[in-house]
């Protein structure tokens, strides 16, 4: 008997994983995937994130000290330790700048913001090039939902799609899959902004009569629930009219560097 | 050991992708650790490795990816088990040999990916994926796993010999 078993045991193990993906597909799960097997696998690996980040940064911080050491070496050998102490010290001194200037900014923004909004650090980026999501360290904990928008002082970044106890995933702007309510500031014409498969942005449904031209600013039009009125999305680069199109084809250079996100802030209640 | 590492490899391999992929990608385009560490596991031990650390791989990818349950799931698991059976049916393994299974394996991981995301949100199309994530993701995966082979090429011969029960002389 056990010995048929082992015999069959690949068969075996297709037909139970094909069961699990028949029950991992079910349309329940996919909402809340699995709460038994999320909440402790995310602690777990989320323990790691967290020290590899740490870690990560050190290394590029010790990188940027040691690039600045060997500049110094170069110029002068007979340089005193105590002075490259001072170097080193001041190359981090600035990097505390850096960063203070950076948080500042984040903080005057949402102090003049008239809606609520929570701070959250960046700890990763999506796993496939599929999806273009950053995740941050802010989950249900800290009062964040699915469908909040997400922004910097520069403008909008996305929206949350899923949420954990600790973490979100936030879709950027940039995705395929993302929509945000829009309208060309100079000549008010609305549509809808998406992220194209190359990694851009691009405005829909502006018809082929739609005043649009090249440097137009773009904003929110606060007309779908995650976003105020007014937050810059970016700015037109193209747009291009053909005859037999219903809509204009418009695209846009985010306001927002998506590659040099280190903060962010999730609104947490829009006034209407 | 091989469960420890197993271990280790499940545990860091969030990390590792969501940390280190995106600082050498290219054009917005990571490698896919995922399918150069399957190719190298299902190469020395076999299908039914492949297709378990592959499942196991894949769900996690799923969890910790703002997509839904399923495309990395079965993907990985299916990459695992053709790993596998190329490990078993491939005598004489080289950098060349490699290049080719591994742009294989990812145009494989990358299709039903496509078809899973195609299905549950729709936002892409296929001529445009392929141009710009599944083909570019599978020629930067071969390249990867092509040069972490010719550094430890010798390690997984003596490891693949092992695993079938021969010693290196």
């Amino acid at each position: 008997m056990l010995r048929s078993l082992v015999n069959y045991r690949h068969l075996i193990v297709l037909v139970l994983f094909t069961t699990l993906i028949v029950f991992l597909l079910s349309p329940e799960l996919q909402h809340r995937p699995m709460l038994i097997v999320e909440r402790p696998a995310s602690y777990l690996v989320l323990f790691f994130q967290r020290g590899l980040s740490a870690l990560a940064e050190g290394i590029s911080h010790g990188w940027s000290n040691y690039v600045a050491l060997s500049r110094v070496y170069e110029q002068n050998q007979r340089m005193e330790t105590a002075i490259e102490q001072l170097k080193t010290e001041n190359t981090q001194f600035q990097e505390a700048v850096i960063a203070n200037d950076r948080l500042t900014e984040l903080l005057g923004f949402k102090q003049r913001s008239p809606f609520r909004m929570t701070a959250a650090e960046v700890i990763g980026r999506d796993l496939s090039s599929w999806y273009r999501t950053i995740m941050i360290n802010k989950g249900e904990q800290d009062g964040l939902s699915s469908n909040m928008g997400v922004v910097t002082p520069s403008g909008v970044v996305g929206r949350i799609v899923k949420t954990g106890a600790t973490y979100s995933h936030v879709l950027l702007l940039v995705d395929p899959n993302s929509a945000v309510a829009a309208l060309i500031q100079r000549s008010r014409e609305e549509g809808i902004v998406a992220g194209t498969e190359k990694g851009l942005a691009q405005m829909k449904y502006l018809s082929t009569i739609a005043d649009v031209e090249v440097g137009d600013l773009v904003l929110t039009s606060g007309l779908a629930g995650s976003f105020p009125k007014g937050l810059p999305i970016g700015k037109v680069s193209r747009a291009e009219k053909k005859e037999t199109d219903l809509t204009q084809q418009v695209e846009i250079i985010p306001a927002v560097d998506f590659s040099r996100l280190e903060e962010v802030l999730v609104i947490t209640s829009v006034p209407f | 050991m091989k469960l420890i590492w197993y271990m280790l490899i499940l545990l860091l391999f969030v990390p590792v992708q969501s940390l280190l992929m995106p600082s050498i990608s290219l054009n917005g385009i990571q490698p896919d650790l995922g399918v150069i560490l399957l190719y190298f596991i299902g190469l020395v031990y076999g299908e039914l490795d492949g297709l378990l650390l592959g499942s196991l791989i894949g769900f996690l990818m799923d969890l910790f990816s703002g997509g839904s349950l399923g495309a990395n799931l079965v993907s990985k698991a299916l990459v695992g088990w053709g790993s596998g059976m190329i490990g078993r049916t491939v005598l004489n393994v080289n950098a060349f040999f490699t290049l080719g299974s591994v742009f294989g394996l990812s145009l494989l991981n990358g299709l039903l990916s496509f078809l899973f995301v195609y299905l549950i949100t729709g936002g892409w199309g296929f001529w445009a994926s392929f141009r710009w994530v599944i083909a570019p993701e599978a020629f930067y995966n071969a390249i990867l796993a092509t040069v972490l082979f010719l550094l430890i090429s010798r390690s997984i011969e003596a490891a693949r010999l092992k695993s079938q029960g021969f010693s290196l002389p």
